[in-house]
C-alpha cells in the first residue's frame, strides 16, 4: 500500500513539473564533485601513510 | 625533494576550503529556495545556477592548463610545478565540462523539449570534452619528467588553439544552414535581483571549490611522483644488491 | 634553402619506404573503399540519401584512413631503432616535421583521388565545381597531415599508441571534417559561393598547425 502510494507520488512528480529535473541535476552535480573530492582525499591519505611508513623504516 | 610540495600555503587552503563550504551552502539555500522561479522558465531556471558556473569553470580550467603548459615549455620558467598544475586543472576541466553537458541537457529537456540540440555552444563543449579526455589519456602514460612534461604541454596547446577554430566553424555551420529555432529569445531569462545574486554566489562558490580541488589534486600528483621515485630507487637497490634487507 | 632540402630528404625516405611496402595502396586504400561500400549498406542506396551525404561520408572515410596512415608513418621508425638513427643524422626538427608531414599529405592526397573516383562511381555523384574541390582537398589534407604528424610523434613509441591516436586526433580534426564537407557540398552542387569561406577556413587551419608543428616539433623530437 505505502509502496504503491510512494510509486504513484514519484510518477506524479516526474510528470508534473520541472522539479524532477532540478533535483536530478543538483544531486548529480553534488555527487560528482563530492565524489571527486573524497576520492582525491582518500588517495592523498593512503599516499601520505605510505610515505611516512617508508620514512620510518 | 620537490620544487613545491604544496601548491597553496596550508592556511590559505583551509580558508579557501571553509569559504567553499560556506559558498556551497549559500548556493543551495538561494538556488533551491531563496531565488524565485523564473517568469518564463519556471523552476527549471534553478539548473542554470549549476550550468552557468560549470561552463565558466570548464573554460577557465582549460585556460589555466594552457597557461601552465606554455610556462612549462618556456625554458626560463620550466618547472614540474607547471606540468602538475596543467594536469590537475585539465582533470577538473573535464569534470566540469561533463557536468555542464549533463546539467544543460537536463535543463534543455523541460525548456526546449529535447535533450540535445545541435547548437554551436553545445557542440563546441562536447568536442572540448573529448579533446581533453584525449589529453588526460596521454598524461597517464609514464616517462621521465622532462620529456613527458614537454609532450603533455604541447598536446595541451594543440588542443587549446583548436577551441576557437571549432567554435567558429560550428557556429558558422549552424547559422548558415538554419535559423535559430531553439534559442527563442522569448525563453531566455532576464536575470536580475535575487536571481542575479544567486548566479554570482554560484560562480564564486564553484570557483572556490575549483581552487581547493586544484590544490588537492596537485598534492596527490606530488605524492604519486615521490612514491614512484622511491619504488624505482628500491628496485635499483635490489638489483645492485645494496639492500641488506633483501632475502629476509 | 637547407630546411627544404632536409625536409625533402625525409619526405623522399618515407615515400620510398611506402612505395616499396605498398601498405597505402595495398591495405589503406582497400580499407577506405570497403568503408565506402559499408556506408551504402547502412544507408539505403535507392533513397537518394547516399548522393546527398556523399561529401560527408567521403571525408569521414578519409579521416579513418588518415589514422592508419599516420600510425603507419611512425610505426615504420620503431623497428631497429630507426628513430634514433634519424635523430643522429642531425636533421633539424622542423625539417623532419615538414618532411614527414609532406609524405603523409602526399599519400593521403593520392588516396583521396582514388577514393573520390570510387565514391563518384559507387554513389552516383555528379561533380559540378571541380575548382572548389581542387582548392579544398589539398587544404584539408595538409590540415590532417600537420595535426596527424604532431600527434603521431606525441604518441610514437607509447604502448597504447593505436588506441590513443584516434582519441587525440579526431576531436582536433572536427573543424576540418566540417569545413571539407561543406566545401565539397558547395562544389558538387555547383554553388561555389557557399564553399569558398570554408576553403578559407581549411587553409587557415592547415597554415596554423603547420606553423605550430615547425615551431614545436624540435622540442618533441630531440629528447623523448
Amino acid at each position: 500500500m505505502t509502496t504503491s502510494a510512494l510509486f504513484a507520488a514519484v510518477v506524479r512528480a516526474s510528470q508534473s513539473d520541472a522539479w524532477t529535473y532540478v533535483i536530478t541535476g543538483w544531486l548529480l552535480t553534488g555527487a560528482v564533485v563530492a565524489g571527486y573530492w573524497l576520492r582525491t582525499r582518500a588517495r592523498i591519505r593512503v599516499g601520505e601513510t605510505r610515505l611516512s611508513a617508508e620514512r620510518d623504516q | 625533494m620537490n620544487p613545491r610540495d604544496q601548491l597553496l600555503d596550508p592556511r590559505l587552503r583551509r580558508v579557501i576550503g571553509v569559504g567553499a563550504v560556506i559558498g556551497v551552502v549559500a548556493l543551495c539555500l538561494f538556488g533551491l529556495w531563496g531565488a524565485p522561479p523564473d517568469d518564463r522558465q519556471g523552476e527549471a531556471m534553478r539548473l542554470l545556477y549549476l550550468h552557468v558556473p560549470s561552463a565558466w569553470l570548464a573554460y577557465f580550467a582549460f585556460l589555466v592548463t594552457a597557461i601552465a603548459s606554455a610556462l612549462f615549455l618556456w625554458p626560463r620558467t620550466r618547472s614540474i610545478v607547471w606540468d602538475r598544475v596543467a594536469g590537475a586543472s585539465a582533470e577538473l576541466g573535464v569534470i566540469f565540462t561533463g557536468l555542464t553537458l549533463v546539467v544543460g541537457s537536463l535543463w534543455g529537456r523541460p525548456i526546449w523539449g529535447v535533450w540535445w540540440a545541435w547548437d554551436a555552444r553545445l557542440v563546441t563543449t562536447a568536442v572540448l570534452f573529448f579533446l581533453y579526455l584525449g589529453y588526460l589519456a596521454l598524461r597517464r602514460i609514464p616517462g621521465d619528467a622532462i620529456s613527458t612534461g614537454k609532450r603533455n604541454a604541447i598536446a595541451a596547446l594543440i588542443a587549446f588553439v583548436d577551441v576557437p577554430i571549432v567554435h567558429f566553424s560550428v557556429e558558422w555551420w549552424r547559422t548558415l544552414h538554419q535559423k535559430a529555432t531553439v534559442f527563442n529569445p522569448e525563453l531566455s531569462a532576464r536575470i536580475e535581483g535575487v536571481q542575479a545574486l544567486t548566479l554570482w554566489i554560484a560562480v564564486l562558490a564553484f570557483t572556490l571549490v575549483y581552487v581547493y580541488l586544484l590544490d588537492r589534486r596537485y598534492r596527490l600528483a606530488v605524492i604519486d611522483d615521490v612514491l614512484a621515485e622511491q619504488a624505482l630507487e628500491q628496485a635499483i637497490k635490489i638489483r645492485t644488491g645494496d639492500n641488506p634487507g633483501v632475502g629476509r | 634553402m637547407r630546411l627544404w632540402r632536409e625536409a625533402s630528404l625525409v619526405a623522399a625516405k618515407d615515400l620510398r619506404i611506402e612505395a616499396r611496402s605498398r601498405i597505402a595502396l595495398g591495405q589503406i586504400l582497400p580499407f577506405g573503399i570497403i568503408v565506402a561500400i559499408l556506408f551504402a549498406f547502412a544507408l539505403d542506396p535507392d533513397s537518394g540519401l547516399l548522393t546527398r551525404v556523399a561529401p560527408g561520408l567521403f571525408w569521414v572515410t578519409v579521416l579513418l584512413a588518415a589514422l592508419l596512415a599516420v600510425g603507419r608513418s611512425f610505426a615504420v621508425e620503431e623497428k631497429s631503432n630507426a628513430r634514433d638513427g634519424l635523430r643522429l643524422t642531425g636533421l633539424d626538427g622542423s625539417a623532419v616535421f615538414l618532411g614527414k608531414m609532406a609524405a603523409i599529405a602526399a599519400e593521403l592526397f593520392f588516396l583521396e583521388i582514388l577514393l573520390g573516383i570510387a565514391v563518384v562511381i559507387l554513389y552516383g555523384v555528379e561533380v559540378n565545381g571541380v575548382v572548389v574541390l581542387l582548392a579544398a582537398a589539398p587544404a584539408a589534407t595538409l590540415g590532417i597531415a600537420s595535426t596527424g604528424t604532431l600527434y603521431g610523434v606525441l604518441a610514437a613509441g607509447l604502448r597504447s599508441r593505436e588506441t590513443l591516436l584516434p582519441l587525440l586526433l579526431l576531436p582536433v580534426l572536427a573543424p576540418v571534417l566540417l569545413g571539407a564537407t561543406r566545401a565539397f557540398e558547395g562544389g558538387l552542387e555547383g554553388a561555389p559561393s557557399d564553399a569558398w569561406p570554408w576553403v578559407g577556413l581549411l587553409w587557415i587551419f592547415a597554415t596554423f598547425y603547420t606553423a605550430f608543428g615547425v615551431l614545436a616539433f624540435g622540442t618533441l623530437w630531440e629528447n623523448d
